[in-house]
């Protein structure tokens, strides 16, 4: 299997790589047996507890964050939850930890990944300004206006063990 | 005003709240109006009708009421992290007072600046921050440049030209089997 | 000329006036939407601010000088605010530091009154301080080795002294709103007094609810403050090397052999050398560094990070409601990194003794 790091092709064809490489078709589902041995790896690290510090991708309101515990993010706009409120992230797009990532097509399943977070602060944006001015036609518009935001503390993030006919990609 | 002169801060979590247990950051409140004058008057509602349901859910907040004469109404917050605002509510009505209380009672107390990022971690990299010798064949250090080894180029996989050649052929075979057939 | 002169003046009393804002009340207070003022008020003004600046700022007060400060209902939040039911009386006696007591005799011999005829009933927070430091301390090993079951007891004593300090204590201490509601002598409140406080406010927990729930505490409030925070550096190992040879000879590998792995700008200011030490063949760390040497101990620290499990990338500290959960072994001691150096020389001049001797 060759390596399928942008970053490693990238910079090879400048030190002098030449040729063109035949694309490879690098989809795990394709093949049953490189699929189980992933998942049988990734299993044995989450045995062993030597996944280090989990990260993972979320989705919350159009918007995608890169998240680990003890974060901080800020969710624009109204958003139910209040302070104080536990809630559970379940939009989870990818999750990785020191040497493996999963990547959901789209999602993971509920079932594999828990995220959890805290509601810490429901406040206004800064002053922003909307100015619109059309020269020559006397239209000129000056608004001050202040957007809802909602801090969100991440506290946990748990993999579960993988089940052996996963259907999610995994990638090591 | 230009744009660098407005102040701008990173997102901030005082003394880490949440990550243990959530803690209300509102310490204490103190409502200021008038008795007697027009100006106080929806403080004055609000006072008669909603405080005691505030203080209810809040017992963690301190509330405090300030009569004084002549003064328009006003509403002080006193947050955890030692920082004190204060709002002027004059001409707001019930309604417009209750929002801004509960805007006090869910605030951090962080002085609200435009944000740079909307998020904030302690922990950028799990897997390593790149660096240059992350690929690097460590044989590198030992060797005297120029080194035939690493300045040979690498064929991964054919080349443009092996291409053309194969075109070449390709087209040149045709060729000559059509001649045959001419021929022929 | 006169402009610029003007344009000074105009400056110099911005600076002032924001120097003084923080400090005086009425200026911070003042509703006033006026934009501008009559040209015959200009004299008294200035006479007005001359003498402001006469007089200085003002000087700090506290918080129960205000009009709007009643201490029972501040007692009474301060427990509903944290989520924890206080015993009341404990609670006000660990914020009565010693100094207030003092301060109080002495007011009571000043006016002449018979300290035993009318005794004074005020207990300090020494007590309740005491118990809650050692609380806080047992717990905050117990916790600290069993997350972190490599870690030489060493750092862990340095761990749990970073988080002891006054510095730390004090952060917190203020940031529960306990600096407005101390008793003591000095004002503005010093960092040892916060610090006492909290320990004893803890102490005050532990006696109205018991044990369980005075960690629980603990765990919520002051471990946090490890976030961030590198746990490596607070333990000062001055022979990283040193260290790193008699762990690996005592686990029966080969002596750690460090190598140059890359080198970049070697003859400039910003020279870059990649050192990997290798023992049995086997790559254990690699790091950075300006020179060849500082490259070597930044490896030899790393590799000790590795046998800590304390790299950048290792899990987070479990706090929380997944804390609730955990069940820790009060008993439990780890490796000490001072005993291990002393077995690996034991060994070592034995061996060198049975040399000699044959």
């Amino acid at each position: 299997m060759k390596s399928t790091h942008l970053a490693d092709t990238k910079t090879s064809r400048y030190l002098g790589v030449a040729g063109i490489e035949e694309a490879e078709d690098f989809t795990p589902l394709s093949d049953k047996d490189l699929q189980t041995s992933v998942s049988n790896d990734i299993n044995t690290t989450l045995e062993k507890g030597e996944m280090g510090r989990l990260f993972a991708i979320v989705y919350i309101r159009g918007m995608q964050y890169k998240v680990t515990p003890e974060d901080i993010i800020v969710v624009k706009n109204d958003f139910p939850p209040n302070v104080g409120d536990k809630i559970r992230l379940e939009k989870v797009m990818a999750v990785g930890g020191r040497d493996f990532s999963l990547f959901g097509q789209p999602l993971l399943s509920r079932s594999v990944v828990k995220v959890e977070a805290t509601v810490v602060e429901k406040t206004l944006t800064h002053n922003r300004v909307w100015y619109v001015f059309t020269r020559k036609k006397n239209t000129k518009t000056f608004h001050l206006y202040r957007e809802r935001q909602t801090m969100l503390v991440i506290n946990s993030i748990q993999v579960a063990q993988l089940p052996q006919e996963e259907e999610e990609g995994g990638k090591e | 005003m230009s744009n660098n002169a407005i102040p701008r801060d990173f997102v901030k979590n005082v003394l880490q709240n949440g990550v243990g247990r959530y803690v209300c950051q509102l310490k204490r409140i103190t409502f200021r109006f008038c008795k007697s004058h027009g100006g106080s008057r929806h403080m004055r509602d609000f006072i008669e009708n909603n405080l005691l349901e505030f203080t209810q859910k809040n017992p963690g907040v301190v509330c405090y009421l300030q009569p004084r004469r002549h003064r328009p109404p006003s509403v002080v917050a006193e947050f955890l992290n030692g920082r004190r605002e204060v709002m002027l509510l004059s001409g707001k009505e019930v309604p417009e007072i209750c929002k801004w209380v509960e805007h006090m009672r869910t605030r951090s107390g962080v002085q609200i600046v435009n944000m740079i990022q909307n998020n904030h971690t302690e922990t950028p990299s799990t897997q390593g921050i790149w660096h240059p010798f992350m690929f690097r064949d460590s044989e590198m250090a030992a060797t005297e440049f120029p080194s035939k080894k690493f300045s040979q180029i690498q064929v991964t996989g054919k080349t443009a030209t092996d291409l053309v050649l194969e075109e070449q052929l390709k087209v040149s075979s045709s060729e000559s089997s059509d001649s045959h057939i001419e021929g022929k | 000329m006169a402009a610029s002169l003007v344009r000074t003046c105009v400056l110099t009393t911005r600076r002032t006036l924001q120097f003084l804002r923080p400090i005086s009340f009425a200026l911070q207070e003042s509703h006033d939407s006026k934009r501008s003022y009559h040209r015959r008020q200009k004299g008294f003004l200035r006479e007005m601010y001359k003498k402001r600046i006469d007089i200085g700022p003002d000087k700090p007060r506290r918080r129960s000088e205000w009009i709007n400060w009643n201490y029972d209902c501040e007692i009474f939040s301060f427990g509903q605010r944290l989520g924890e039911n206080f015993d009341e009386g404990s609670l006000r006696q660990a914020f009565v530091h010693r100094s207030y007591v003092e301060q109080e005799k002495e007011k009571r011999a000043e006016l002449g009154i018979d300290l035993e005829s009318v005794p004074l009933e005020l207990d300090d927070n020494s007590d309740l301080a005491n118990s809650g430091d050692k609380l806080m301390k047992d717990y905050l090993k117990v916790y600290l080795r069993n997350i972190y079951p490599y870690m030489f007891e060493e750092c862990i004593s340095s761990v749990c002294d970073h988080l002891m300090m006054d510095e730390t204590l004090s952060h917190i201490a203020s940031h529960l709103g306990c600096e407005d509601l101390i008793l003591c002598q000095d004002f503005p409140v010093q960092p040892s007094v916060l610090s006492v406080t909290f320990k004893a406010v803890v102490g005050a927990l532990e006696q109205a609810q018991g044990k369980e729930r005075a960690e629980a505490f603990v765990r919520d409030f002051v471990l946090p403050q490890l976030i961030g925070k590198d746990l490596n550096e607070m333990w000062p190992l001055h022979n990283p090397m040193g260290l790193l040879v008699a762990l690996l000879s005592l686990t029966g590998r080969g002596q750690p052999e460090p190598r140059l792995l890359w080198k970049s700008g070697s003859n400039t200011m910003m020279s870059l050398y990649w050192v990997g030490i290798y023992s049995n063949k086997q790559l254990i760390s690699k790091a950075p560094g300006e020179t060849v040497l500082i490259a070597e101990e930044m490896a030899a620290r790393e590799a000790v990070k590795k046998v800590m499990r304390t790299e950048d990338n290792r899990p987070p500290l479990v706090l929380g409601t997944v804390a609730e959960r955990l069940e820790l072994d009060r008993d439990r001691v780890n490796a000490s990194a001072e005993d291990i150096v002393r077995r690996h020389y034991e060994q070592s001049s034995g061996q060198s003794d049975s040399i000699t001797s044959s």
